[in-house]
């Protein structure tokens, strides 16, 4: 694998990172994007991986143009879903946190009862030595 | 790769038009619908992949383009673009509303000037 190819490999897998639209969508437009490239280079072929970022734009510019033509409903759909998967983690995080220290101060209690409101400071010790005859 | 940003919202939704009216001429791929919007405009409209794709996927969904892959050389593969009626009336409509709409901007701008 060339320096080239392994420059555009992590190129396309950051156009893919930044796009915002399903899965198989990414894979499509990585799929064409490289095939423009591909063309690009038959027309330039010196061209090294700053002149193809520079005529095709960065990973940003490329996630930014797609949204900018992405059909306004699908747009605010998209927005919705990553709002509402940001709570849903949010909550869960919460929830977990929550419930940990429930069960750590429910483990502090029982350790308080068991022990007759004692509480342990220390552990003393002792040895049982034998006799030797 | 500078845009202009003033002329974004213009030239949002132009892009069917000028995708439509390039495949009539000839069946195109991504790359050279770049280019020859490039050229064929003098350099007035610059559009990229980014923005070019989506289009294309919606203009496939609603069925006025077709796609086909061709192979190029040994390994490489390119898809072509082709225009199908559906696309063909929706091209004279979008004529025939861009020509309504350019009209009524020079009404505006006629009566603006003393």
């Amino acid at each position: 694998m060339t320096t080239l190819d392994a420059q555009l490999k992590k190129y396309y897998r950051a156009i893919k990172r930044e796009l915002l639209c399903p899965g198989d969508t990414k894979a499509r437009i990585c799929k064409d994007i490289e095939n423009d490239i591909n063309a690009y280079l038959q027309e330039n072929p010196g061209a090294d991986f700053a002149a193809i970022e520079e005529h095709f734009g960065s990973p940003q510019q490329i996630a930014a143009t797609y949204v900018e033509e992405m059909p306004t409903p699908e747009l605010l759909k998209k927005l919705k879903i990553r709002k509402r998967i940001i709570a849903a983690v949010c909550i869960a995080v919460v929830a977990a946190i929550s419930i940990w220290a429930i069960a750590i101060a429910i483990a502090l209690s029982n350790e308080y009862n068991i022990s007759d409101g004692y509480i342990e400071t220390g552990e003393i010790i002792t040895e049982e030595w034998e006799e030797f005859e | 790769m500078e845009k202009d940003q003033s002329q974004n919202a213009f030239r949002r939704g132009i892009l069917s038009l000028v995708i439509l009216g390039l495949l009539k001429k000839e069946d195109m791929y991504g790359y050279q619908l770049v280019q020859m919007t490039k050229s064929l405009s003098g350099g007035r409209i610059i559009t990229q992949e980014g923005s070019l794709y989506p289009v294309l996927y919606k203009l496939l969904d609603q069925k006025m383009i077709s796609d086909k892959k061709v192979l190029v050389g040994k390994r490489m593969t390119r898809v072509y673009y082709h225009l199908e009626p559906a696309g063909q009336e929706q091209l004279d409509k979008l004529i025939a509303e861009f020509r309504d709409i350019t009209e009524g901007i020079q009404l505006i701008l006629k009566e603006d000037t003393p």
